[in-house]
């Protein structure tokens, strides 16, 4: 009896998966390819939701469609071989906060799952937002001859909603960011793979302002930023976040916090994943408008072919509003950077910028008396091309002060061009550890390894560095309490 | 030239100018002409674009436009080039109903002016694949509805136009093609001009021309209907409103139902309607019926020219009182220059949605059948120049309703009204019950076979004159049988 009723009470707790399963044919939807279903998929979406909650469950074929809004207790299941396709009409995209293809906004307990896939037709629907704008029906300031990021529709826009499932499936090709969830709460993306280099902005997964998500086991080969954590709202904050065992690529950063970040973020665990082919950072921590960053660890870390490995920023870009980064813990960290472009052959390359520089050092960049504070790096291996070439560009050791401060720029690792360390260049921090580090360049470089400016309080322990010829190790500027042993 | 003169042609000019508004090219919002991609989007921004930009027309040239529902704005014209097909989808998700009253719809307009469809295009809303698939998603549990007679509602289905509260209406040239509901609907709409249309809907049930339901200044004029329910069907759904000023002209009809109705629902009324120089051919019940059986009046009427073919009945009056309302009544009434012939077989048989046989036995009906109830009089009406070809043939084995039992007819009050609500009737020209003041000259009756039925039977009528009537083919001399009236003069 005692067994039984433990089994019941394992069934009652389980039994949400168990949910009803619609089949998209039930609501005439075919899988043409060719036939819009935009209100057909709704009206599945709100009978299920009406009467219950399930799964509405698309099999193998293609599903076109437009904007639809994802209901609580509703899950999409795309069977492995179903597509949901995007309209190629930029009238069939409806717009909220964003232009979206699927909306959630203020419910619970949804879901995508299954080996199917999304697919946005970004570029198509991106190009014919331009030929619209071009011939005068929609308003549009057209930079570079893009159409407004919020003028093309993102794949998921969740907004407000708790315990949100994405899992197994592929998302790919949307005309803007793939997928953001703004202010969710119990957010889970496992094994999903997305291939986004469809056109301009495409981010793998924007998670901004949400408490308590989980990014897992998934792919992220993308032309933007590639796992994204941002803060829109002063009020609100990126809070107990794990991304763990993922993989990407990126023409702009793999995984990063920011550009937008006015709440802040806290209590983020981003452990053993993998970077290859990305342009710029394989990690980049970023407050820059007024919120916080804190308590992050970042365990087991690989980066093959990326532009630079680690780039750390506080910075000031609406002046007076004050941000903070502290208590950040790197280790285990694993890194290649090539001599050549990392992402080159991509589409949606990286544009080349801030230029002229030799190849850029892992950055650490607060503001004149707003410093980076309590950083730990452990067990941290870099290899570099080497090769820096004073003629092409030279930021001396004598002229420190002359590297600017550019509190308002957009940051990038790059954004100071040419800097005087080839390993490790830190400014305005204090309170940093740095315990086994191996710094190699290939080949010689006529900058210091370690560069230090107005750094304080600070331990450096077993740190090797590898180079033909090289003379001293650290160089510091204007800093004080530097332990180097 | 003079001042003055071109000071004429400049008035001349402005009240054109609201003709030659701006075209817009569908191709210019990207709608898709291969009849594969629903446009349903494109379109509604293409006319929320012109609406917000002055108005104008949205121009579609030669191909297949696939639409669910749209959205009229004012001053917004869909002008359908020659070759241009507006198609419905065959989806019945892509459909939205309106609330209060509940309609369904491909084209809606809510309380919008200076707006049309024009142009020698089609508008085909695809009705019985459309239907069949609201049947499809009803069986499924998906949409609620009474399905009652083995079809969706009326208002369930989506009808091709549903305009509502609207001022300045054009309807032009247009071929309105296979509505899965009635056709085109104008609801308490005001100055609306329906002219040279076609409409060819026969391919579901309760398929109208058009319906003009409590309008004012309507003129339906140099059209064409082949319909599997009421041609011209002029309504009136709101106690508080009436059709009035209706204008109907040179139009051609072929109905399973009737040709040219007032009702059924008829809860206001009618008023100033003219129906002029009209033809009817192949139609199942009435060529003209006009009821009053909701409480509404209906009152000065002119049917003048009207030509009828092949049709059940020609002339069909009738007050009722369907949900006990007692205030309907129908007076001045003139019909004249009426040419009818009516067949021994089912004139519309063979046409799709054939008009169900029903009300029997009874030999064929009379031409002219007015039927008022003992309270509610029909008063003032005058019928001239009458000639009814009637193909006679009454047999009494098959029904019969002897003149001596004329009270066993039925009054049948709260009675969905039409020609043969009544089964056998005792005359096979003219049948009046409970009327005043009618004044019929210039008739003549004519029957193909021998009839054993009176020509003209008038029961409870009063203050009446007869000029110059004649009838031919009856068995009897009598033309007349004359019961419970007083006042009746017949020369």
């Amino acid at each position: 009896m005692k067994k039984l009723s433990f089994l019941l009470v394992l069934f009652l707790q389980t039994h949400h998966l168990w949910a009803k399963d619609y089949p998209a044919s039930l609501f005439g939807i075919n899988s043409d390819g060719v036939t819009l279903y935009t209100k057909s998929i709704q009206a599945a979406i709100d009978h299920i939701n009406a009467n219950g909650g399930g799964r509405l469950v698309f099999y193998v074929g293609r599903y076109l469609s437009g904007s639809i809004h994802l209901k609580s207790n509703v899950t999409i299941h795309l069977e492995e071989g179903a597509v949901l396709v995007g309209s190629p009409n930029p009238y069939d995209y409806e717009k909220k906060m964003f232009t979206a293809f699927i909306f959630a906004y203020d419910q619970h307990d949804i879901g995508i799952t299954g080996q199917g896939v999304i697919d946005g037709q970004g570029r198509i629907v991106a190009g014919n937002v331009v030929r619209l704008v071009h011939s005068g029906v929609l308003k549009d300031p057209l930079k570079y001859d893009r159409a407004e990021a919020d003028n093309r529709p993102m794949l998921l826009n969740f907004r407000s909603c708790t315990n949100v499932q994405i899992k197994g499936i592929t998302i790919r090709n949307a005309a803007s960011w793939v997928q953001t969830y703004d202010q969710c709460k119990n957010l889970e993306i496992d094994h999903i793979y997305v291939d986004s280099k469809a056109y301009w902005n495409n981010d793998g997964i924007d998670i901004v302002d949400c408490d308590n998500v989980k990014v897992t086991n998934s792919f992220v080969d993308a032309a933007d930023d590639g796992i994204c954590l941002k803060s829109h709202d002063a009020k609100a904050f990126c809070n107990n976040i794990l991304i763990r065992n993922n993989t990407v690529r990126s023409s702009a950063n793999a995984i990063k916090f920011g550009t937008a970040t006015y709440g802040g973020f806290k209590n983020i665990q981003i452990i053993n994943n993998k970077v290859f082919d990305t342009y710029r950072s394989a990690l980049a921590l970023e407050s820059v408008d007024g919120g916080f960053l804190e308590d992050v660890l970042v365990d087991s870390l690989t980066s093959v072919n990326t532009g630079n490995a680690i780039f750390l920023r506080l910075g000031e870009r609406v002046a007076g509003k004050k941000s903070r980064l502290e208590n950040v813990t790197i280790r285990n960290v694993w890194a290649e950077i090539p001599a050549g472009k990392p992402d080159a052959g991509y589409e949606y390359e990286g544009p080349i910028e801030d230029m002229p520089r030799n190849i850029s050092p892992l950055v650490i960049a607060g503001l004149p008396k707003q410093y980076i504070k309590d950083v730990t790096f452990q067990n941290i291996e870099i290899k570099y091309p080497g090769g820096g070439n004073a003629l092409f560009a030279n930021a001396p050791l004598n002229r420190l002060d002359s590297i600017p401060e550019i509190p308002a720029k957009y940051p990038d690792f790059s954004m100071f061009k040419e800097l005087p360390a080839w390993g490790i260049y830190i400014r305005h921090a204090q309170n940093l550890k740095f315990s086994n580090i191996r710094l190699t360049a290939e080949k010689k470089d006529y900058r210091t390894p370690v560069v230090m400016d107005d750094v304080h309080q600070s331990q450096f322990s077993a740190v090797t560095v590898k180079q033909q010829g090289s003379k001293e190790v650290f160089h510091a500027n204007n800093s004080s309490g530097i332990k180097t042993k | 030239m003079g001042f003055r003169k071109s000071l004429i042609i400049i008035l001349f000019c402005m009240p054109a100018l609201s003709l030659s508004a701006k075209d817009y090219l569908a191709s210019y919002f990207g709608i898709h002409s291969d009849g594969l991609a629903l446009n349903t989007r494109s379109i509604q921004f293409a006319i929320d674009h012109i609406h917000k930009n002055g108005g104008g027309r949205l121009v579609f040239h030669v191909g297949r436009y696939l639409t669910g529902t749209i959205h009229m704005r004012s001053n917004v014209t869909l002008h359908l080039e020659e070759g241009a097909v507006l198609l419905g989808s065959l989806n019945p998700f892509d459909y939205e109903s309106r609330s209060n009253p509940f309609m369904t719809s491909m084209i809606f307009a809510d309380s919008v002016e200076n707006i049309g469809i024009t142009g020698k295009g089609m508008i085909d809303g695809q009705g019985k694949q459309v239907a069949r698939n609201y049947v499809d998603v009803i069986d499924k549990g998906l949409i609620k509805d009474k399905f009652r007679n083995g079809r969706p509602e009326i208002e369930t289905r989506p009808m091709i136009i549903y305009f509502r509260g609207c001022n300045n209406i054009l309807i032009k040239n247009v071929l309105l093609k296979n509505s899965a509901s009635w056709n085109q609907t104008y609801d308490q709409c005001k100055n609306l001009t329906v002219d040279s249309i076609t409409v060819d809907n026969v391919a579901f049930w309760n398929e109208d021309g058009v319906d003009i339901v409590d309008c004012d200044s309507v003129s339906v004029t140099n059209s064409f209907f082949d319909v599997a329910d009421d041609g011209i069907c002029l309504k009136s759904h709101d106690a508080k409103f009436f059709c009035n000023n209706v204008f109907i002209r040179n139009n051609t009809v072929r109905s399973s139902a009737n040709a040219i109705k007032f009702g059924t629902v008829s809860r206001g009324g009618f008023k100033n309607i003219r129906i002029i120089n009209n033809k009817v051919y192949d139609t199942y019940r009435s060529a003209i019926a006009l009821q009053a059986v909701d409480g509404g009046f209906v009152e000065n009427i002119l049917v003048d020219s009207l030509q009828v073919y092949n049709t059940g009945n020609v002339i069909f009056l009738r007050t009722g009182e369907r949900w006990g309302e007692k205030t309907a009544r129908m007076n001045n009434i003139t019909i004249k220059n009426v040419v009818a012939e009516v067949p021994a077989t089912k004139p519309d048989a063979g046409y799709l949605y054939e008009g169900p046989v029903e009300d029997l036995p009874r030999n064929v009906s009379p031409g002219i059948i007015i039927t008022g109830l003992p309270n509610k009089k029909i008063t003032g009406v005058t019928l001239t120049n009458i000639e009814i070809k009637h193909a006679g043939g009454g047999n009494k084995l098959f029904a019969n309703v002897p003149l001596n039992a004329l009270d066993s007819i039925p009054e049948l009050p709260a009675k969905y009204p039409e020609f043969s609500m009544f089964k056998e009737l005792p005359a096979w020209g003219v049948y009046v019950r409970h009327a005043r003041d009618l004044t019929f000259s210039n008739i003549t009756l004519k029957s193909e076979k021998k009839d054993f039925r009176t020509p003209i039977v008038l029961d409870d009528v009063h203050e009446s004159r007869f000029s110059s009537t004649k009838a031919d083919g009856q068995e009897k001399k009598e033309i007349y049988y004359i019961y419970k009236s007083s006042g009746v003069s017949t020369k």
